[in-house]
């Protein structure tokens, strides 16, 4: 099974709390199953327990290894900034240290109230999946779309050097020039698009995300954005690149 | 630098053109952008596919 079938199944087994939960075992038991009711009845409740209890450990163990493979590829990308990678590793180990002590909590629980509420603080406090992992896979783009534009620069110095000397040489750089202004016009979109969304997506926290689900939708479209810029410049660039070449009639020897 | 043909006609000669240098000049660097590129591609997909993980509200 591939990680994200993995992560589906066992998110849906969490899921499936929200649903077998409220009927199987918060509701109280309904499923006459057996004709001894007293003792029955708290050898059912002790089943249903044990069921949510597992359910949700389950929501817990597939959390875990998704925030540690997260911190490792944050802290392992060269492109991400010192504050910003203090900044997600921070919010990583301590949403981690969380559902550490939600894991104790639940498996020292035996009243269901107080399973539920610690089953309910996985999700509604801490977001992994829909804030956490996603918050941090959004600035780590954005910061390798900066370290890009700022190659992307590079490149355009050099290719406006090119340019000059391929006009002094008595080339026709009409077309590269127009192209050069273009290209560092999308270099800068990208750039600055690029930049904003670390500090619009930092601060945010599940209570944020409870409110408005749709929370990280402006930064997720802007780093399409700014990618979408930045490939525009490099394609520009290529051009740029066959522009200066010599035409065959060219005088160069 | 002016030098002669067999005919007479001076012609210049220059150093490598400016498409030839500029373009050993930048091969790594977009090397290194398309790396970049594909990085960010790689990040939108792992969000969308945290996105799209079930949370399990518990409502």
């Amino acid at each position: 099974m591939n990680p994200l079938r993995t992560r589906l199944a066992a998110a849906a087994i969490g899921a499936g709390l929200v649903i077998a939960a409220p009927a199987a075992a918060w509701a109280g038991p309904r499923r006459p199953v057996s004709n001894t009711p007293s003792a029955t009845t708290t050898d059912t409740q002790r089943r249903d327990i044990e069921d949510v209890r597992a359910r949700c450990l389950a929501a817990i163990d597939v959390r875990l290894p998704a925030l540690s493979a997260a911190r490792v590829a944050v802290t392992g990308n060269g492109h991400v900034t010192d504050d910003h990678e203090a900044a997600l590793v921070s919010n990583i180990d301590e949403t981690t240290a969380r559902l550490d002590v939600l894991a104790g909590e639940i498996k020292a629980d035996t009243e269901l109230a107080a399973l539920r509420d610690h089953c309910r603080s996985i999700f509604g406090d801490n977001r992994v999946f829909a804030l956490v992992l996603p918050r941090t896979r959004l600035v780590v783009g954005a910061d390798t779309a900066t370290a890009a534009g700022a190659k992307l620069s590079d490149v355009a110095g050099k290719l406006a050097d090119a340019i000059k000397a391929a006009e002094a040489a008595g080339q026709d750089v009409h077309q590269a020039k127009l192209d050069l202004d273009l290209m560092k016009a999308q270099i800068a979109s990208g750039v600055a698009t690029a930049g904003s969304i670390p500090a619009s997506v930092l601060g945010l926290t599940p209570a944020d995300w409870n409110a408005n689900h749709d929370v990280l939708t402006p930064a997720h479209q802007s780093l399409r954005e700014a990618r979408t810029d930045l490939k525009v410049a490099r394609d520009l660039a290529s051009k740029i690149r066959h522009e200066l070449r010599p035409t065959p009639s060219s005088p160069q020897v | 630098m002016g030098a002669a043909t067999t005919s007479g006609t001076p012609v210049t000669t220059r150093p490598a053109a400016p498409a030839t240098t500029v373009a050993a000049d930048t091969d790594q660097d977009l090397a290194d952008i398309d790396r970049a590129l594909a990085d960010i591609d790689h990040q939108l997909t792992d969000a969308d596919t945290d996105v799209a993980t079930p949370e399990g509200d518990l409502q």
